[in-house]
């Protein structure tokens, strides 16, 4: 496990825009082997309270039903929340879970 | 003439004599100081023990088995000593937890409260001979203010403390008598190689420093010591060979114990791993129900493939739970994340399912049963549940999920995805109600429920996912059990990253 391919870490950059937003991108697999990493780092994140969260899912190649249970938890601890950029694998899967609405990704 | 000459001849045998019996007191001297430094290296062999067995007696808590264990090595003839005490250390309070060898001599009734004295800088103190003079005491108590350890030890004089020097030692030639202390005490005699003390004749001494205090040798020749040259090379080689000798021993033999107490503890990871995955794994299998099920005119078959990339287990699951004779619930779940939080979730769901089955609720009351029980935010996990309700003798099937992949019909040989509606998941905060879906199925059809270790892969959409596992199970004609193997081998890697849970029931034809 220590010897993942840098392609298979998921990455996590996030950019503060003065409006209060902040934009996360995530890139790479998000799976249940990187899922406590990236949930600490965000709840640090939402300690600073920012108005509205942005998910761009551009890079994600992948991602599993943790992923979908962190969109869940994010969205509920801010008030305003948007995906963006979601690949038809990252679609397909919240698509599938029956999220698609609640997660703004309905066509 | 003569006179000259004689008195020439005299000065030069005076002066000669007077150099060689000054190089014969150079050599005892330099001879002497070096039998001392070989002395004085004993100390971190003694020394080392005793820190180990601290630093163990710390790590396994004072256990007394272990602790006797990891000494017996050193303890005993032939040994560095001849007993050791572990004591508790407390402030001022000492107890003596457990021995080791030989019991500890009379002199020293309380061997622990030896360990008072080690509380100076050095850890390792030298208490002096005990036991009518037969025994030499240590005590060894870390200065770190943490330990609560401490170590007494003696080792065994040589009867009357006379030794032998081998003929083959560098240090043949001499007699000696070794002392503890600075001074020549005849009541602080270690040991000596002649009985009759103090030794007559040209002699040496050298005092070396030995933990606390100090070890005083005597050294006297037993033979010239030379003024050959080569001799005196010899000599002088031989010394510094058998000091860097004893110097690469010790710290050879320190390395081999610590080599030794790395691969313990590697043991001991890998036992506790071992042991810990086998709770997990227990854990697992006591909650995944046994398919024990028999009712008329249906078979069932299950799968549960543990994922092997990590040591925590998952929160997959599948249960059937009959209802009467021709009816009954079945259900597959999925625990969003790993461990045994998620296993536990997993329980709970699982266990409340089956209450609300035997209550006759439908699949679509079930889960909104569920809803209030788990929360994402507060528990960090959210499940995905497809639960159904099969009437066995209309060959009649109602299905509802709560974002869940559908199940497959196998009937007349061909494979489809069942047209459920997908609810939100169990624990997200979301309240829909769940709808159901039924389905009449032909004789001899296929129901299968699995959780999406079975179908999902990385670098693909679920669909591509989905359809391979419906083309895998499409025109099969193996039994149930065969199908569900078949499957298992060609759609699941043999190191599988995610947990697989599935379900099969078949009406008998």
């Amino acid at each position: 496990m220590d010897e993942l391919a840098d392609d298979q870490l998921c990455t996590v950059d996030c950019v503060y825009e003065d409006s209060g937003t902040v934009v996360i991108s995530l890139a790479g697999e998000l799976d249940a082997s990187q899922i406590e990493r990236i949930s600490l780092q965000l709840n640090e994140l939402l300690t600073r309270e920012p108005e509205k969260i942005v998910f761009d899912m551009g890079g994600l190649t992948f991602m599993d039903s943790t992923g979908i249970g962190l969109m869940i938890q994010t969205k509920r601890s801010v008030s305003d929340f948007e995906i963006q950029n979601a690949g038809s694998a990252v679609r397909r899967v919240i698509e599938a879970t029956g999220l698609s609405a609640e997660l703004g990704l309905e066509p | 003439m003569l006179l000259a000459g004689l008195l020439i001849t005299a000065g030069l045998s005076l002066l000669s004599a007077t150099v060689n019996s000054k190089n014969e007191s150079r050599l005892l001297f330099v001879q002497v100081r070096e039998a001392g430094t070989v002395l004085a290296s004993a100390v971190p062999q003694l020394e080392t023990p005793l820190a180990s067995g601290v630093a163990f007696a710390d790590a396994t808590h004072g256990d007394r088995a272990a602790f006797q264990q990891f000494m017996a090595p050193y303890i005993g003839v032939g040994h560095p000593f001849i007993d050791a005490v572990l004591c508790s250390v407390n402030g001022s309070e000492r107890e003596q937890i457990t021995a080791v060898g030989a019991r500890p001599s009379e002199t020293s009734v309380r061997p622990c409260q030896q360990l008072a004295r080690a509380t100076a800088a050095r850890p390792m103190t030298i208490v002096g001979l005990v036991a009518g003079r037969q025994r030499l005491g240590y005590a060894y108590l870390p200065v770190a203010s943490a330990t609560s350890y401490g170590i007494y030890a003696e080792s065994a004089l040589p009867p009357e403390h006379r030794v032998a020097i081998s003929k083959h030692s560098s240090f043949s030639n001499l007699n000696f008598a070794l002392y503890l202390g600075k001074e020549p005490s005849k009541r602080e005699l270690i040991e000596a190689t002649v009985a009759r003390l103090p030794m007559i004749g040209r002699q040496a001494a050298a005092t070396v420093p030995f933990a606390n205090t100090s070890l005083t040798l005597v050294g006297s020749p037993t033979q010239p010591l030379g003024g050959v040259l080569s001799r005196e090379l010899t000599l002088i080689v031989s010394v510094i060979g058998v000091l860097l000798s004893l110097g690469a021993a010790a710290l050879t033999d320190r390395l081999v114990r610590r080599r030794r107490n790395a691969e313990l503890l590697a043991d001991e990871n890998s036992r506790l791993y071992a042991q810990q995955r086998s709770v997990a794994a227990t854990l697992q299998r006591a909650l995944l129900p046994e398919v024990v099920t028999h009712l008329e005119g249906v078979e069932f078959a299950t799968r549960y493939i543990a994922g092997t990339e990590e040591l925590e287990i998952g929160g997959d699951w599948f249960d059937i739970v009959p209802l009467d004779d021709s009816h009954f619930l079945f259900a597959v779940g999925d625990v969003s994340g790993r461990g045994v939080r998620a296993a536990i979730v997993m329980a709970s769901l699982h266990y409340a399912m089956r209450a609300f089955a035997s209550e006759g609720h439908s699949p679509d009351a079930i889960l909104n049963g569920l809803v209030p029980l788990l929360d994402v935010v507060r528990d960090g996990h959210f499940a995905t549940v497809l639960c159904g309700s099969v009437d066995i003798g209309k060959g009649r099937l109602v299905v509802a999920s709560a974002g869940h992949p559908p199940p497959l019909l196998l009937a007349n040989k061909a494979a489809t995805l069942v047209d459920v509606p997908i609810g939100p998941p169990i624990g997200v905060g979301i309240s829909r109600p769940y709808l159901t879906t039924t389905v009449t199925v032909p004789n001899g059809s296929t129901i299968l429920a699995f959780t999406d270790g079975l179908f999902e892969r990385r670098g693909e959409t679920i669909d591509s996912g989905l359809e391979r596992l419906v083309e895998s199970a499409h025109g099969s004609t193996a039994s149930l059990d065969g199908l569900l193997s078949d499957l298992v081998n060609n759609l699941i890697a043999t190191e599988p990253t995610d947990d697989t849970a599935i379900l099969g029931f078949r009406w008998m034809s």
